[in-house]
């Protein structure tokens, strides 16, 4: 079951378990075809992501968007496409979910199934998942998309997709939302502690020189590193910035940033978790 | 039991009596002049050893003793990538590693590694400490000091190992500091009452910086350190 082997690549085994019992009250290798796809719907927006998050512009009225998409089931695709596709659209009157798909290729040396040591070269093909929400409780929307190459190379890719996106539902949210620049929000969430960065890289404007930190202890913290204040302050240029958010449940998550947009999350599929941080990073917009 | 007992028990455990002063100053000179702010500080077991003088690998086995008995010193693992070996990938606590799926977030790579045990990777371990636990726990009052100089003084070795710990905090060039410690060395030998100047080691390191220009000040014949303190 091609979505059962998705869940699995997209998340840990301990998420999807406990999932699975928690929606279905089943054990995850016993669930039906239609329940594995509900899983997938949760494990296409959690998990490792890059995420961007837009704000309503004054004066627009989130209705109009709403107004104008049409409500689609969740129906993801397996076989390979060239393009985006919409695979789930829902909304109500103040909020609205677009899932969509593609696929990315890349060459890659394969162990041989018989004989570990042989390797031969092969294409392989990769659905990515990207998820357009714009939340009930706010006028935030959160764009995000599977992770593909490092991160500023995806947010150059980034607005090819919603040219996609737009064309396929006859309506561009760019219209309609500003993208919001958040390394501000992320270095006061480093003052309050919230988050704890472990490496920085970062550029002087001046000489075109990088700088950068890497804590190689665990609890380590590089906050009071003058590379990390110089960057909060804005005298050096964010490349990117490694954090780990303490969540309300025992785990750690990762957080990364890329320049002043662009955030990588590796969240558990748990959305008391997931929000918990999404909304810390929403308080200080 | 508190790290200040745990740490005497390893000592009488390990024939250190003689030193456990200053392994106890050691590591609180380690906190309080630690450059990072942070509330947990790498234990650097070559530094600690360049002025306790036990062996690298005997600080290691102090460290692990500590890790196990205590909650000041905690264990941390620095994994290697699996892809490219020898360059770091993630740190990871103890606590960490309990888990069922240890995720690797690669700082060599910028892959996510999944393992299910540590021995699936290279890895080292080091030791981070908590430094208002170190500072606090085995922090010495001058009274303490007092008890002890009977047992500092009449060994030379450890007057050494006291000159190079007060030497290590002052803000003076590498050349100075050899000539300064060994000034230190003959004012520890001849003044009597010194407790205030090594009980200024839980403190901030200007105080010792403060506490050796008072000293000076009331003594003659260490000209050296006069010079060098002149303009502080």
């Amino acid at each position: 079951m091609p979505a059962r082997e998705e869940i699995k690549k997209r998340l840990r085994q301990a998420d999807y378990k406990l999932l699975a019992q928690q929606l279905f009250n089943q054990s995850f290798d016993n669930l039906s075809s239609t329940q594995y796809t509900g899983l997938l719907k949760i494990a296409d927006i959690y998990g490792s992501k890059y995420i961007q998050f837009y704000k309503l512009k004054e004066g627009q009225d989130i209705r109009t968007i709403t107004s104008n998409l049409n409500d689609r089931n969740y129906q993801p695709i397996f076989d390979v496409h060239q393009d985006l596709q919409v695979i789930g659209i829902s909304k109500t009157e103040e909020s609205f979910t677009i899932h969509s798909q593609f696929f990315t290729s890349h060459e890659d040396w394969v162990p041989s199934p018989t004989n570990p040591n042989i390797k031969t070269r092969q294409t392989i093909t990769t659905r990515r998942a990207m998820t357009i929400r714009k939340l009930p409780e706010n006028n935030y929307l959160l764009l995000s998309i599977d992770p593909i190459g490092e991160g500023a190379a995806v947010a150059r890719d980034i607005p090819g997709y919603l040219d996609q996106l737009a064309e396929i539902v006859q309506l561009d949210f760019r219209d309609f939302f500003d993208i919001k620049e958040i390394d501000g929000a992320i270095h006061s969430l480093v003052t309050n502690g919230v988050l704890i960065p472990r490496t920085i890289r970062s550029r002087e404007p001046n000489t075109n020189r990088e700088r950068s930190v890497i804590a190689r202890a665990a609890r380590d913290n590089i906050r009071d590193e003058n590379i990390y204040q110089n960057t909060a302050a804005g005298d050096l240029d964010l490349e990117s910035l490694r954090l780990y958010f303490h969540g309300a449940h025992r785990r750690k998550e990762t957080v990364e940033i890329y320049g002043r947009t662009l955030l990588k999350i590796r969240t558990n599929a748990n959305k008391e978790t997931t929000d918990e941080l999404t909304t810390h990073i929403i308080q200080v917009l | 039991m508190s790290l200040r007992h745990t740490l005497y028990k390893y000592c009488k455990l390990n024939g250190l009596e003689d030193l456990s002063c200053i392994i106890q100053l050691a590591f609180v000179n380690y906190a309080t002049s630690n450059p990072s702010k942070n509330k947990w500080i790498y234990l650097n077991p070559q530094i600690l050893d360049s002025f306790i003088g036990i062996g690298e690998d005997a600080v290691k086995k102090m460290l692990e003793y500590l890790a196990d008995q205590t909650d000041a010193v905690k264990r941390s693992y620095t994994f290697y990538c699996p892809e490219k070996e020898y360059e770091f990938c993630d740190a990871k606590s103890e606590e960490e590693l309990e888990e069922d799926e240890i995720e690797l977030v690669c700082n060599a790579c910028d892959q996510v590694h999944v393992i299910h045990d540590k021995k699936e990777c290279l890895y080292e371990i080091d030791f981070e400490g908590n430094r208002e636990k170190i500072v606090k726990e085995l922090k010495l009052s001058t009274k303490d000091i007092a008890n002890e100089l009977v047992v500092l003084n009449t060994n030379p070795e450890h007057i050494d190992k006291l000159a190079e710990m007060i030497a290590s905090r002052l803000k003076v060039s590498g050349s100075q500091k050899e000539e300064a410690k060994n000034a230190i060395v003959r004012m520890l030998s001849t003044v009597k009452d010194i407790s205030g100047l090594i009980a200024g080691i839980s403190e901030d390191v200007a105080t010792t910086t403060e506490s050796i220009n008072k000293i000076v000040k009331n003594l003659s014949g260490i000209s050296l350190l006069e010079n060098l303190f002149a303009s502080q």
